[in-house]
């Protein structure tokens, strides 16, 4: 007991010291853990509202590609999509600049950008598309390719 | 002497469609009406923030139509020509329409 005592005594500076770096490194690692949790959680909401507004985007496309140019809401849909699609590159963007992992989920953008875009969109003498005419599975396909590397980058920024 | 067009203002804040029959703001018209004259300048400088929707058929028209339709190289363009926009998007697919400009017509 007298030898537990005296070893306080004698070093209850270096002992203080010790507790608050302790204390401190505690705070610092938890702080870095809650921040991390939080970016993680905020990146992945960010995702998903990325990922339906593309997969929405694919519908509308469908929708759009049903009826002809002559149809009552045809500029009114198609000024829709175009609003959407740039929505999409704006977050997709901005998500990349933010985390450096979702960089490639930038030329996924570019691509469907052009996939949805693309010719004959906006065209008044279109004709009508089904779901899976060139037109529209080239859409699909660049909607699935945007979303795979939004995840993929979500899995290599957080695991 | 460096031009600048902001197509927002100078053309129209929701452009779209290729051809001049897809309507009045298309990539046909923006070309032949404002970008191909503008381009007697030494430099011109597109702006397309301000701009609500763009679609890649009218950029297609309106800058892979320059090389496509009036005979410019896109070398010449590199020099002449700069692209503002927020959204690299925009400028990286005008500059793929301008460097391959058959093969994006669809």
């Amino acid at each position: 007991m007298e030898c537990i005592l005296s070893f306080f005594t004698k070093y209850r500076d270096a002992l203080i010291t010790i507790t608050w770096v302790v204390a401190a490194l505690g705070w610092i690692v938890t702080n870095r853990q809650s921040n991390t949790r939080e970016k993680r959680k905020e990146t992945r909401a960010e995702v998903d509202v990325i990922c339906k507004a593309a997969a929405e985007i694919l519908v509308a496309c469908r929708a759009y590609y049903a009826d002809g140019p002559g149809s009552e809401n045809d500029d009114t849909r198609s000024a829709q999509i175009a609003f959407d699609v740039k929505r999409v590159l704006s977050r997709t963007q901005r998500l990349s600049r933010k985390v450096k992992a979702f960089e490639s989920a930038v030329p996924a953008g570019d691509e469907f950008f052009e996939a949805v875009t693309q010719e004959p969109f906006q065209s008044k003498s279109r004709e009508k598309f089904g779901p899976r005419s060139e037109v529209l599975t080239r859409v699909e396909g660049s909607v699935h390719n945007l979303i795979d590397k939004l995840e993929e980058g979500f899995t290599k920024a957080f695991s | 002497m460096t031009k600048v067009l902001n197509v927002a203002s100078d053309f129209a804040r929701s452009p779209s469609g290729r051809y001049l029959s897809d309507g009045p703001n298309s990539g046909e018209r923006f070309r032949e009406e404002l970008l191909y004259p503008a381009l007697s300048s030494d430099q011109v400088e597109v702006v397309l923030d301000g701009v609500l929707t763009l679609g890649s058929s009218f950029l297609d028209e309106a800058f892979g139509g320059l090389v496509r339709e009036k005979g410019l190289s896109p070398r010449e363009l590199r020099n002449k020509l700069v692209i503002r926009s927020r959204l690299d998007t925009y400028v990286n697919k005008i500059w793929s329409y301008i460097e391959d400009p058959k093969n994006r017509k669809h």
